[in-house]
């Protein structure tokens, strides 16, 4: 019995003990071991549904708590006694769905889950959305619910629209809010140069971005349930929308009203501007931390891009990193900090860019990544999950990376080249 | 049922932490075990009704381009000499990952200050475009590229040119004259450019 106590209070520990710039190489347990079964009548579209399929499969996989059989498999809705089994695959869980359109176009997924062991129906739901192009997000919610339904850590970031600018080609860009898997997208400016798109709250009913368009770079504020386009700044030289605070009220924004490159919070109420870094070099990327009460930034001001944390209203600026010759870009989360560090002080190193994440509490880096350009990292709304920009063989990619589970994973932009991103 | 969920649970959460940082999202009410229940995602359908019906949003510069075009038609000898300068202006090239001005490319600006003070030019406006290469973060390459503008900005000033006539921009790595992925190309995007405005 002590014995048990024992490994009760090793196991605890080691939950609360948990640190991500720790890397994780040695599973400790078992996943569940799931297969999906596609229950549709025939007339339906089969293309359509092994999309559906693959998407599915995709999102248990990144979200590291399930073992996803990955295979396109097909039963009937009631199942018999095989289809209910599946004996030979050793699983712990079925997902069956049901597809079908309703007349308008709207898609309906009837889904069941059923415990492989007993055959036993444990729950259904009718998921339902109006359409078609956005049957990612159908997939996404059906894996997040399901997730939550075994008790793992949350994965609702699978449900936030990502949106992101691509150069399509010279001057001129287009910003794109899709899924996380790049798998829907949807143009929503275009025509010349913009760039640099930012959420304006975590509902992701409005979003920041910068038009190049006019006589001097423009910040616009954009509201996505009705289109319309306010003009929230003008800027001489550059303007960037770097961050906004969570409650909405506040932006962090890089510009440059006398030639010099500095870093502002902006006010949307009182319209007022607050100078937070004045150095003569470069001040870039901040990123609001401690409840918005100081910035991470990029600074020039050792001789090269570093990452430094200032207190807004102070003057004294705080190392961050340690490590690295240039680490040009920054997000931070609680007490995490993710950067993207360039690997040789030359430009003709094999290795280019890679993420780093290190914790304001320890003295450890972990390495997150290993090949190609590594950029723009962005934490999720968790301190679990990040998403950058990944080029490679000139092909740029959309990459997530799970902390917990030490994985990596990338979604290729079919044309263009990712610009920036924010979730 | 319950038991093994249960057993899944505990295992999930030995197996990865108990971390729920994330905030509560709007989930729907979890439905009871064998209760048929629907449920609308129609949220991430309808929150883009403003993008389907405004079919993305416009810019103005298409606008204000064409009101330019129609502008330098009306004007085709200012546009003309215009041209003819910007040809003679030499690009300034910068080191990697520097904005200060490299020894070479002094002789380079002085030329060009001495041609932007000349009688063709001297009322016309100048606009110092900043350039990156391709490496690196973009948002840290356009506060580069801005640097890059204000240190000819200021060389122009110390050779003469009137501090007012001179705006900087910044493009960090969206406006490349070469797109090959060698040193010769990247060269040749790290750069200022000149635009001469009426």
């Amino acid at each position: 019995m002590i014995k048990k106590i024992l490994i009760l209070v090793a196991l605890v520990s080691s939950i609360f003990a948990y640190d991500a710039t720790v890397e994780i190489v040695k599973k400790m347990d078992r996943l569940p071991k799931i297969a999906i079964q596609d229950a549709s009548i025939g007339s339906v579209d089969q293309n359509f549904r092994k999309k559906f399929v693959k998407i599915l499969i995709g999102d248990l996989r990144v979200s590291s708590h399930f073992n996803v059989v990955d295979e396109y498999l097909t039963s009937s809705y009631d199942g018999n006694l095989d289809e209910n089994f599946m004996s030979n695959l050793k699983l712990d869980l079925i997902l069956r769905f049901n597809m079908s359109f309703e007349e308008d176009g709207t898609v309906i997924a009837q889904v069941r889950l059923l415990n492989a062991k007993t055959g036993q129906i444990d729950s259904e739901k009718v998921y339902k959305i109006s359409k078609q192009n956005r049957y990612p997000f159908l997939a996404h919610k059906i894996a997040v619910e399901l997730n939550d339904k075994i008790g793992a850590p949350k994965i609702d970031w699978m449900e936030q629209f990502v949106i992101f600018s691509k150069y399509t080609e010279k001057k001129k860009s287009e910003i794109i809010i899709s899924d996380y898997t790049l798998s829907f997208q949807k143009v929503i400016v275009k025509g010349g140069l913009n760039i640099f798109p930012k959420w304006a709250n975590r509902a992701q009913n409005a979003f920041y971005y910068t038009s190049y368009n006019g006589k001097k770079p423009t910040l616009y504020k954009v509201d996505v349930r009705t289109g319309t386009r306010t003009k929230i700044l003008v800027g001489d030289g550059m303007l960037v929308c770097s961050d906004v605070s969570q409650d909405g009220t506040k932006l962090l924004v890089t510009m440059a009203p006398d030639d010099q490159a500095d870093i502002f919070v902006y006010d949307i109420k009182s319209k007022s501007l607050e100078k937070v870094t004045s150095y003569s070099g470069i001040d870039v990327n901040g990123g609001f931390i401690d409840h918005d009460s100081r910035i991470v930034f990029v600074s020039d001001r050792l001789g090269y891009p570093n990452i430094f944390a200032q207190e807004i209203g102070s003057k004294s600026v705080e190392q961050m990193v340690y490590h690295g010759r240039n680490n040009n870009s920054v997000s931070a989360f609680d007490n995490y900090i993710v950067y993207s560090s360039r690997e040789k002080s030359s430009e003709f190193g094999a290795k280019t860019f890679n993420l780093y994440l290190i914790s304001t509490k320890t003295d450890y880096i972990r390495q997150l990544t290993a090949t190609g350009k590594n950029l723009y990292p962005r934490f999720a709304n968790d301190a679990e999950t990040i998403m950058f920009i990944k080029q490679y063989e000139n092909q740029s990619a959309l990459g997530i990376i799970r902390l917990k589970a030490n994985k990596s994973y990338h979604f290729p932009l079919k044309v263009g080249k990712i610009q920036s991103i924010d979730w | 049922m319950k038991l093994l969920l249960t057993s899944l649970t505990l295992a999930m959460l030995i197996f990865t932490g108990c971390s729920q940082k994330n905030p509560d999202v709007d989930m729907t009410a979890k439905n009871g075990n064998n209760n048929a229940t629907q449920m609308e995602t129609d949220k991430k359908a309808d929150d883009l009704t403003g993008m389907d019906t405004a079919n993305g949003t416009s810019n103005d510069m298409n606008t204000n381009n064409n009101n330019v075009e129609t502008a330098m038609n009306d004007a085709n000898a200012v546009a003309e000499a215009i041209a003819a300068l910007e040809r003679d202006i030499n690009k300034i090239y910068f080191d990697f990952d520097q904005y200060s001005i490299r020894p070479d490319m002094e002789a380079k600006i002085k030329s060009n200050a001495r041609l932007l003070n000349s009688m063709n030019a001297q009322d016309l406006s100048i606009k110092v475009e900043g350039n990156c290469d391709e490496w690196g973060t973009d948002e840290y390459n356009y506060a580069l590229g801005l640097k890059r503008a204000k240190s000819v900005k200021e060389a122009l000033v110390s050779f003469g040119v009137d501090k007012g006539r001179i705006m900087i921009v910044s493009y960090g790595e969206s406006n490349p004259v070469c797109s090959e992925s060698n040193k010769a190309c990247w060269d040749k995007n790290r750069r200022a450019e000149f635009k001469l405005l009426p």
